[in-house]
């Protein structure tokens, strides 16, 4: 059998989210989409079996939990329709667009059909907060319990802003993505990318200072 | 009271760990089975090329032309909108003219 490789993406993509897939080549994959594409709807299994980590990466960072699943049938419901006006070189990163986009689409949904007020922090979160802000302590707060806090922190945040500001901050500012990828993968132009990064940075700073109770002398 | 740059950093880190933890999230591989179900529903994806996809090209394509005839037709049609008032002012003044010469004149 021969070793796993890595797939080649011109923007480093499988690196960044550290995925390793199986030996066949890009050659396989180009042979793989010509059949999908002549008709043979279920050779798109493999395709779908064999970049699925990369998109699973990418999507699970982007949508909540319980959107999970259905955001990856979306992208690789997408891609299936899109597969003839594939030209790239490497399918990775053409999908690594077309999952970033549908997180993107996601959001902006998302943002549209709230109906609901958007919650609150909890008194449990702001004790969270100012202890990550003012403990001195060397406990570490990347423990699985506490990052169960932090995540419903970082939610709570990124939930106040709008969807290009949520999936711009995300992409450079939490994943570190530079401005050119993040333009690559939204499609944006990267001046755009770098106004909306500067603002939304603005804002989750006024956020997370805001919900920053400063109680020095208690903690 | 604004957090410091070492406050904000320090959260930020935090917070980017509890973002990239999220990779690590177990997912059932149901949603598989779905794509494919789908996928077979919706039979062949069309190796022709629509006509959206080459209608949206075309627009990039012609925008800077379309821009440059609306600029072009807003002008001419100011500018003849103009003429038009410009000919009724002439039929006017004309018309009163007429109507003096034969009240002088008799003509």
């Amino acid at each position: 059998m021969a070793m796993p490789c890595r797939v080649e993406a011109p923007c480093d993509e499988t690196e960044r989210y550290g995925v390793v897939i199986d030996s066949r080549s890009p050659d396989d994959d180009e042979l793989i989409i010509r059949q999908v594409v002549a008709g043979n709807v279920n050779a798109f299994e493999s395709l779908m079996k064999r970049y699925q980590h990369i998109v699973l990466a990418i999507v699970k960072k982007h949508v909540p939990y319980d959107e999970i699943e259905e955001t990856m049938q979306d992208v690789f419901v997408r891609s299936f329709q899109s597969l003839p006006t594939f030209k790239g070189n490497s399918f990775g990163h053409w999908l690594s667009v077309i999952a970033v986009r549908t997180c993107y689409d996601f959001w902006r949904e998302h943002y549209k059909s709230r109906e609901l007020p958007m919650s609150s922090l909890t008194e449990e979160h702001e004790a969270w907060l100012n202890a990550a802000l003012y403990d001195n302590s060397s406990r570490s707060f990347n423990e699985a319990g506490l990052q169960k806090e932090a995540r419903e922190v970082l939610d709570w945040a990124l939930d106040r802003l709008s969807a290009e500001d949520r999936m711009v901050l995300e992409l450079v500012y939490l994943e570190g993505h530079s401005v050119k990828e993040a333009a690559i993968l939204l499609g944006w132009s990267t001046a755009n990318v770098k106004v909306r990064l500067f603002r939304s940075r603005k804002k989750l700073r006024a956020l997370l200072t805001g919900a920053a109770k400063h109680k020095r002398s208690d903690t | 009271m604004k957090l410091s740059g070492k406050e904000l950093e320090k959260l930020t880190g935090i917070l980017r760990e509890a973002y990239r933890a999220k990779e690590r999230l177990p997912v059932r591989e149901q949603w598989q089975d779905s794509v494919m179900v789908r996928i077979r529903h919706m039979g062949t994806c069309s190796s022709a090329p629509g006509y959206l996809p080459t209608f949206e090209h075309l627009v990039w394509r012609l925008a800077p032309a379309t821009s440059l005839l609306m600029a072009v037709l807003a002008a001419l049609s100011f500018a003849m909108n103009a003429l038009f008032e410009y000919d009724i002012v002439q039929l006017v003044l004309t018309a009163v003219e007429d109507s003096a010469l034969v009240h002088l004149f008799g003509v």
